[in-house]
């Protein structure tokens, strides 16, 4: 199913929207679009999903109970999904941090805000692009896969958004997670990212 | 011959115990001596900032080299930390205060991203060091602020 529609839209269609039925009387609904290259701003969008795409599973879930996923066909042939695994996480952050304040400029600049502070001063902005930093300095991770790691980290521990994040390999979608490790005093000392292999 | 070399170990010991300032309260420091007086930095070149910072730049963050970036970035701005970005990044997710000074270049850089791969000359996965801050040294700066006070 994904791969007739991956052919049809790649490259052409930025936003689809889908309802599945799957039996009578249940709807399965959810999204699926692509990140093409240079489709969101000029310097060339992400290959996993955006902040905008976060906001638009949240609210989608906050509009239709049904609305459950978000998956990304991008332009480097990787494959994402988003699902909302704890709503009542999802409500609050969009009721603390709405989309227009979270996103810079939506839906031409796709980047966390850099106005919006958390409590200790630091921008959304920041705080996301230090977690890239430090999965370039110090994880050493995948150049191709640091944006989204990036994302997972930072909607988990920083904005505990309650979304799960996905990406597929080997033919299956594996969850994306991170864990914290901590020092005998309780202080943070590492992060890495895991992958759920069943 | 006396005097001068009095005043010689004068001049000495007075640049010496203005290179051992030591900030006890980087917060204060960059409120104060920074951001409030951040108007006298707008038209001059970076190196004229690091050359009068009293702390030494252990992290920074400008716009990363990801793969869908273009081959040559135009770098319009840059962060500057006084933590290791492994103390400023876990610090963050504590809520602890890690104030970093916010730099806007007049004319964005252009760096190609070859110089920022592993081993290129400003690696992107290295902390900040003499070879950054020589490359961006003559950046003007448009203006600057302070985040995170």
């Amino acid at each position: 199913m994904f791969k007739i529609i991956y052919s049809i839209i790649d490259g052409f269609v930025y936003y689809l929207e889908f309802i599945l039925t799957s039996y009578p009387g249940q709807n399965i609904r959810f999204c699926i679009h692509t990140h093409n290259k240079g489709s969101t701003d000029s310097t060339g969008a992400a290959n996993a999903p955006s902040p905008l795409d976060i906001y638009h599973l949240i609210d989608g879930l906050a509009a239709n109970p049904n609305f459950s996923a978000d998956y990304v066909f991008a332009h480097d042939s990787t494959e994402w999904a988003i699902m909302v695994d704890d709503t009542a996480k999802a409500n609050h952050l969009s009721t603390v941090i709405p989309r227009d304040s979270a996103v810079q400029a939506p839906p031409f600049n796709n980047n966390w805000s850099k106005t919006f502070k958390f409590s200790n001063g630091v921008s959304l902005y920041l705080t996301w692009l230090g977690w890239v930093k430090y999965f370039f300095e110090i994880k050493h991770y995948p150049r191709e896969d640091i944006e989204a790691f990036a994302n997972v980290l930072f909607t988990g521990a920083n904005l505990n958004a309650g979304v799960k994040y996905y990406k597929r390999m080997n033919g299956q979608f594996k969850e994306l997670n991170y864990k914290i490790i901590y020092d005998s005093s309780g202080t943070a000392i590492e992060i890495v990212i895991t992958i759920c292999e069943q | 011959m006396k005097k001068i070399i009095i005043c010689i170990s004068i001049v000495f010991c007075a640049n010496n115990v203005f290179a051992q300032t030591v900030i006890t309260d980087t917060l204060a420091y960059l409120r104060d001596s920074i951001e409030a007086k951040k108007t006298e930095y707008a038209g001059k070149k970076l190196n004229f900032l690091l050359a009068r910072l009293k702390l030494s730049v252990k992290g920074y963050l400008m716009e990363p080299p990801l793969p869908n970036r273009p081959d040559t970035l135009k770098v319009k701005e840059i962060v500057l930390y006084f933590n290791t970005i492994t103390k400023v990044t876990l610090g963050n997710l504590q809520g602890k205060k890690n104030p970093a000074i916010i730099i806007k270049f007049v004319t964005p850089k252009l760096v190609p991203k070859a110089y920022l791969k592993k081993g290129g000359i400003l690696d992107f996965g290295t902390e900040w060091n003499n070879t950054k801050a020589i490359f961006l040294g003559n950046c003007i700066i448009q203006h600057l602020n302070v985040e995170g006070l």
